[in-house]
């Protein structure tokens, strides 16, 4: 019954023609990709369609998840030109351009994936825009002495038209979203 | 044989294995403990680059009467392991927790899965890469330890 309510109401939202949920236009922020290239969040992005995952590299198992729905998509779309991906990290503190680098790397992601992020105010400022939240859920110190904090966080990927505007926007780790997504590309392109 | 010194011997064939290597994996992937009275199956863990964090999954299938429970994972080659379960959290937050230990009840089945119950490895000394595998040591409460191989690949 609950897994009918949730179908429900992304079949509704998935009926709905390029509601604006965010209009980012006016925004601007300077972030850094892997490779600590700087990127102005969104202009750069502007004629493209941006796919976007929020994500951390300490994160084991859910931010895989929502990276492996983004390659997902990427799939079935078969790879399309006009569409970027972008995976935000939301701990700007540990996630160096380095760190991201590593995580691209350890997914095999090609040029059509950036993983970007950006000093803590402007990471924090991107995240309030788009509704993203994020709270330490508890601290460990591994058996070689490393103190390690984990955090609840949004679960999400969006995704902006070429006009900078969020148009569609699920739970992120859920199986079900890039079919989802792929069903909603074909309805805005038709 | 002492439960310490047979703990031994499973850590120094877990540190062979670990550092062998890479080896084909059986497709099925099953290992019988106990002439079959627990069962682990399809396990595999996510690629990962050194020093980051990864996650490895797999079916624990208990086939006795009585309960058992996994107390414990540990994989040599990594700073650290852990079984935590990611869970619904307030706000509509996904998140992380520990568990301590994973009860098998009898006749029954434990899946760890993505989303779900899981053994985060955390900073492993080398790249976890698609194709390689790795040994990990499950230690139950029915006293029997375990070595298992299992594939590292993006998705099961």
């Amino acid at each position: 019954m609950r897994l009918l309510l949730v179908l429900s109401f992304f079949l509704f939202f998935a009926c709905q023609r390029t509601q604006v949920i965010d209009d980012l236009n006016d925004a601007s922020f300077e972030l850094l990709t892997q490779d600590s290239v700087s990127v102005t969040f969104p202009d750069d992005y502007k004629g493209k369609y941006v796919v976007m995952g929020f994500v951390y590299t300490n994160c084991p198992d859910i931010c895989p998840l929502i990276t492996q729905n983004m390659i997902k998509i990427k799939e079935e779309l078969g790879s399309p030109e006009d569409v970027h991906f972008l995976g935000f990290s939301f701990d700007p503190e540990r996630d160096t351009p380095s760190k991201l680098a590593e995580y691209k790397s350890a997914f095999r992601l090609d040029d059509s994936f950036d993983f970007i992020t950006g000093d803590t105010t402007t990471v924090s400022a991107l995240m309030d825009s788009l509704r993203v939240r994020t709270q330490v859920s508890f601290t460990t110190t591994t058996d070689a002495g490393e103190e390690l904090y984990f955090l609840n966080h949004s679960d999400k990927i969006m995704v902006m038209d070429p006009q900078s505007r969020v148009i569609i926007e699920y739970g992120g780790s859920q199986p079900m979203v890039p079919n989802l997504i792929v069903e909603d590309f074909q309805k805005i392109r038709q | 044989m002492t439960r310490l010194a047979s703990r031994s011997v499973l850590l120094l064939i877990a540190l062979i294995l670990a550092c062998s290597p890479k080896q084909e994996t059986p497709e099925k992937n099953t290992v019988n403990i106990g002439n079959g009275s627990l069962e682990i199956s399809n396990g595999w863990a996510r690629p990962a680059h050194a020093r980051m964090m990864t996650a490895a999954y797999f079916t624990i299938r208990n086939n006795e009467t009585f309960a058992d429970t996994l107390l414990s994972v540990s994989y040599a080659n990594a700073d650290d392991t852990q079984i935590h379960e990611s869970y619904e959290a307030d706000g509509g937050m996904m998140g992380m927790r520990p568990v301590g230990a994973v009860p098998i009840p009898a006749n029954s089945g434990v899946e760890l899965k993505p989303g779900g119950i899981h053994v985060m490895i955390i900073r492993p000394e080398m790249n976890l890469s698609e194709g390689d595998s790795i040994v990990l040591e499950l230690a139950f409460s029915s006293n029997e330890l375990q070595l298992i191989r299992i594939p590292v690949k993006a998705s099961n």
